[in-house]
C-alpha cells in the first residue's frame, strides 16, 4: 500500500530532460532552451511597453495636490 | 519640506514601472492605474515610515502588490460588471512574425496562478533580483525561486503548445486537401 503511495508522488514528467537546441529551421516546437531564451526576451518587451508609457496626466495632477498638502504627520 | 519634493520626485520616476507591474498583474489598464494611485497616496501617507537610501522602488511595488491582493479578495466578493469586464483590458498590438506574440504570452500570463504570475514579472520583466522579489511578495527567496522556475516551465508549455497552431494547415486538413477524389478511376 505505502507503494502505492509513494508512486503517486512520483511524477515522470518533471524529470529532467536535456533538449538539444532545435536547429533554426525545424518548424513547430522550440526546444526547451530556446523557448526560454524567447520567453525571457518577450516579457520584458511586453513589461517594457507600458513601462515606456509616458506618466499620466492624472498622476501628475495627484502628486501636485499631496506635494501642496504636504507631508503628513507621523501618527502616533 | 525639500524632502517633500524629492519624495514626490522619485514616486513620479517610479509610476512608469509601477504601471507596468499593475497591467501585467490585472491585464487592464483602468484597474492598474487605480492600483497606480492607492500606491501613490500610501506611500505619501506612510512616507515617514520609508528609510531614505533603501530600496524606494522594492517598497513601492510591496504597496502596490499588497493593493492588488486587496482588491482582489474585496472583487471576488462582488459580481463581475458585465459591462466594464472587457471595456478596458488592455490592447495588445498583434505582432503575427514568429513564434510567440505578445497577445499569446498576455493569454499564457493570465493563466498563471497570480503567485507565479507576479514572481515571473518581477524577476524576469521588472528587472527584480530574486532577493528582491521575495521581499516584495514577503515570502523566502527559495519561494521566489520555485514560484519563477514553474512560472517558466508553464508559460513555455503554453506557448509551444498553440505556438503554430494558426500556422497553415494541420497535417489532417493538409491531408484531406490532398485526397480529394480524383475523378473515377
Amino acid at each position: 500500500m505505502t507503494e502505492k503511495l509513494r508512486k503517486k508522488g512520483k511524477n515522470a514528467g518533471d524529470e529532467k530532460k536535456v533538449t538539444p537546441v532545435a536547429p533554426d529551421h525545424v518548424k513547430g516546437k522550440l526546444s526547451d532552451v530556446a523557448m526560454q531564451d524567447l520567453l525571457g526576451e518577450k516579457l520584458r518587451a511586453y513589461y517594457d511597453q507600458f513601462a515606456r508609457e509616458p506618466v499620466p496626466d492624472r498622476f501628475t495632477v495627484l502628486l501636485k495636490q499631496l506635494e501642496a498638502r504636504g507631508v503628513p504627520k507621523k501618527t502616533s | 519640506m525639500k524632502r517633500s519634493n524629492e519624495f514626490g520626485d522619485e514616486l513620479i520616476t517610479a509610476i512608469p514601472g509601477l504601471r507596468a507591474f499593475g497591467i501585467s498583474l490585472t491585464s487592464r489598464s483602468d484597474r492598474a492605474d487605480d492600483l497606480v494611485q492607492e500606491t501613490l497616496m500610501k506611500a505619501w501617507k506612510h512616507q515617514h515610515s520609508y528609510e531614505p537610501g533603501t530600496n524606494i522602488k522594492a517598497w513601492l511595488y510591496t504597496i502596490l502588490r499588497n493593493e492588488f491582493y486587496t482588491q482582489l479578495r474585496k472583487r471576488s466578493r462582488e459580481v463581475e460588471d458585465a459591462d466594464g469586464t472587457y471595456s478596458s483590458l488592455v490592447a495588445i498590438p498583434a505582432e503575427q512574425h514568429g513564434h510567440l506574440d505578445m497577445a499569446d504570452l498576455k493569454n499564457a500570463l493570465e493563466q498563471l496562478p497570480p503567485d507565479q504570475r507576479e514572481a515571473i514579472i518581477l524577476v524576469g520583466a521588472s528587472g527584480f533580483s530574486y532577493e528582491e522579489a521575495a521581499e516584495i511578495c514577503q515570502v523566502a527567496v527559495g519561494t521566489i525561486k520555485s514560484r519563477v522556475n514553474r512560472a517558466r516551465n508553464r508559460l513555455g508549455a503554453l506557448l509551444n503548445d498553440d505556438g503554430g497552431a494558426d500556422s497553415s494547415q494541420d497535417p489532417q486538413t493538409q491531408a484531406m486537401v490532398n485526397q480529394q477524389p480524383s475523378a473515377d478511376k
